[in-house]
């Protein structure tokens, strides 16, 4: 399998296929980063598209720095950021549907989107860089420019909080199942 | 679970579940792993909260995300370029186009630069050609013929005011040149005094060949004599006349001359006259004689230190100039040191033509002495009204509006033409910044609006 970074550069050779696999390969990861931060579907829909555009108008001035999914992550967090500042009254930017709206996910899904809601922003972004977009420490640590420790420490605060804050809530929904 | 108490950190332990550690550090880990309960529970723990969370998936992306970005692709620069000429062409193009247009605020603001030089700095051109005909003016052949002409007379609106500039070292006469005898007319003096104190300065001056020969003796005090007068005359114009003939008669020049004509105030004229240092008493006197002398001045500096300074100095730099040149002659070295000699040369060639103006400077002051006058005509009160007519005082009003309208209209285009560079350069710098904030602010309204 072509790697993403070799995609990329074909890319910017001109060949329209090697950005097509990219898209095909990143469409749906991008697209779930937007939604699992926002709460208006069709917002994410948009700046996920805004992204790859992003990435197609600035392929001129792409350098293989850093991996391709690090500097893909890089601008759909520019992006998320942007919405958030734009969105700052509101305290809770991720997505947070009626319970009617998400009726689709199962039992645990919606207790780990209200879990994730009480988190820390900052644990919770790097919680979510991690176990959603499965990107390394040292990506994460780019990515939001801050060292690696940092990434590590907060990584693990945000997962022992997350199962302090998950546990009542399964067992709580396993006593009302049963 | 402490460092001290436990060999393995609990956030290691989850580096090592996250494929996050190095393979030695990893093995150690996986090793300590096997035999502690504690560490054990720990990685359930974790393994179970990642397990919770990967129960949240999202839903499918829409497929108008395809549709856009795929149609951008498509329309993309990039992956034409190597398809068809053409295409190469027009991405080429498109390149070019950013770099109009930056060429484009760049040529705007050279524009801009050139218009201020232009409106703010006076063309070197026209100040070389200008300055080209004062040198004509100065060097005209009948250059006492300027200084003695009659003024003429500015705008008829306003006091006629008239202002002769003379270059001393171009205006200086010969000693011994002979005096172009006066007009008859001219000699309607006040009294013959002139005359004849003319007269014995003319008999004086045969005494000496040159001024310089007699002042610059050695052991003779040298002073630089100034004097300054204030006469009022009861009859101006002969008066004034009397002026021209003394500056005649006693071989000098007027370095400034200004004469005021102005209706309805007394006549008036201002000069700085130059004379011989020898014939200056005599011209004092023959001037004191135009008029009633109200002040009086006159003052000398004696320059003796710096006459004999600048001579030595000069003497000095000139046999250091001959040494060097011997030196040239005669000797021969590397290239380095005939260079060096050289340049030697020169600098004490420029010592010695600046030491010669300083010192040709100094002995004009103390050959020609300098006197100012003040002649004034004595106050008549008259009798005419010179008020002008209604009619005339109507006409001139609409003439000051047209011309005050006219004015006004030139000094807005002026204004325009200055100003309009400078904000066609401000629209080509804050275009992008503004129409990149207005769309940002359109975006986040918009933003908020769907969010909300």
């Amino acid at each position: 399998m072509t790697s993403d970074e070799q995609l990329i550069l074909d890319f910017q050779r001109g060949s329209q296929a090697a950005f097509a696999e990219l898209f095909d390969r990143y469409r749906q990861p991008v697209f779930g980063f937007f939604r699992r931060r926002l709460r208006d579907a069709a917002r994410a829909e948009e700046l996920a598209q805004e992204t790859f555009l992003v990435v197609l108008r600035g392929i001129e001035r792409y350098e293989p720095r850093a991996t391709f999914r690090t500097y893909l992550y890089s601008i759909a967090f520019k992006q998320a950021s942007g919405e958030y500042r734009r969105a700052k009254h509101d305290p809770v930017p991720i997505s947070t549907e009626p319970v009617a709206a998400a009726q689709q996910d199962s039992c645990d899904a919606l207790w780990v989107r209200r879990a994730l809601e009480k988190l820390d922003e900052q644990h919770r972004e790097v919680l979510l860089l991690r176990e959603y977009e499965q990107l390394s420490y040292d990506e994460i640590a780019e990515l939001l420019k801050i060292p690696v420790n940092t990434v590590r420490s907060r990584l693990f605060r945000a997962r022992m909080e997350l199962k302090s804050l998950l546990i009542p809530e399964v067992s709580e929904i396993k006593k009302v199942s049963l | 679970m402490t460092a001290e108490t436990h060999p393995v950190e609990r956030e290691q332990l989850m580096a090592y579940l996250d494929g996050e550690l190095a393979a030695n550090e990893a093995a150690r880990v996986a090793a300590h792993l096997q035999e502690c309960a504690e560490c054990q529970r720990l990685e359930a723990d974790l393994r179970s909260v990642s397990a919770q969370m990967l129960s949240w998936n999202v839903e499918p992306a829409p497929a108008q995300i395809n549709d856009s970005v795929l149609a951008a692709l498509h329309a993309s620069p990039s992956q034409q370029t190597a398809k068809e000429p053409w295409n190469l062409f027009r991405f080429l193009f498109q390149r070019r186009i950013r770099i109009a247009r930056w060429g484009l605020a760049a040529a705007c603001v050279g524009v801009a630069a050139i218009i201020l030089v232009k409106v703010f700095v006076p063309s070197t051109t026209d100040e070389f050609q200008r300055l080209q005909l004062e040198s004509k003016v100065y060097r005209a052949p009948d250059q006492k013929a300027a200084v003695n002409s009659a003024p003429e007379v500015t705008g008829s609106g306003e006091p006629r005011r008239e202002k002769l500039k003379v270059e001393p070292s171009l205006l200086m006469p010969a000693p011994a040149t002979p005096a172009p005898p006066p007009p008859p007319e001219q000699l309607s003096m006040r009294s013959g005094a002139v005359a004849k104190l003319s007269q014995m300065a003319k008999k004086r001056a045969d005494d000496f060949a040159s001024a310089d020969q007699i002042l610059l003796q050695p052991n003779a005090p040298m002073i630089a004599r100034t004097a300054s007068l204030k006469i009022s005359a009861k009859d101006f114009q002969s008066a004034r006349a009397g002026v021209d003939r003394i500056i005649t008669s006693f071989h000098g020049f007027a370095a400034s001359m200004t004469i005021n004509n102005a209706v309805g105030e007394p006549q008036s004229l201002n000069a700085e006259l130059h004379f011989p240092a020898a014939e200056c008493n005599a011209a004092l006197a023959a001037l004191k004689a135009l008029g009633r002398v109200e002040q009086e001045q006159q003052g000398g500096e004696e320059v003796t230190a710096q006459v004999v300074d600048i001579d030595a100095r000069l003497k000095n730099a000139r046999e250091t100039e001959t040494r060097l040149q011997d030196i040239l002659k005669t000797r021969t070295g590397k290239v380095s040191d005939v260079l060096e000699v050289e340049n030697q040369i020169a600098e004490t060639r420029q010592k010695i033509e600046q030491m010669e103006g300083e010192q040709k400077a100094l002995h004009n002051r103390i050959t020609f002495s300098a006197i100012t006058l003040d002649l004034h005509e004595e106050y008549q009160a008259s009798l005419e009204t010179n008020a002008p007519s209604a009619g005339r005082r109507i006409r001139n009003a609409i003439v000051d509006g047209f011309r005050s309208a006219a004015e006004s209209s030139i000094a807005l285009l002026v204004f325009l033409l200055n100003a309009v560079p400078s904000l066609l350069l401000a629209t080509v710098v804050l275009f992008w910044p503004a129409r990149w904030a207005w769309r940002k602010l359109q975006r986040a309204s918009a933003g908020n609006t769907a969010i909300a």
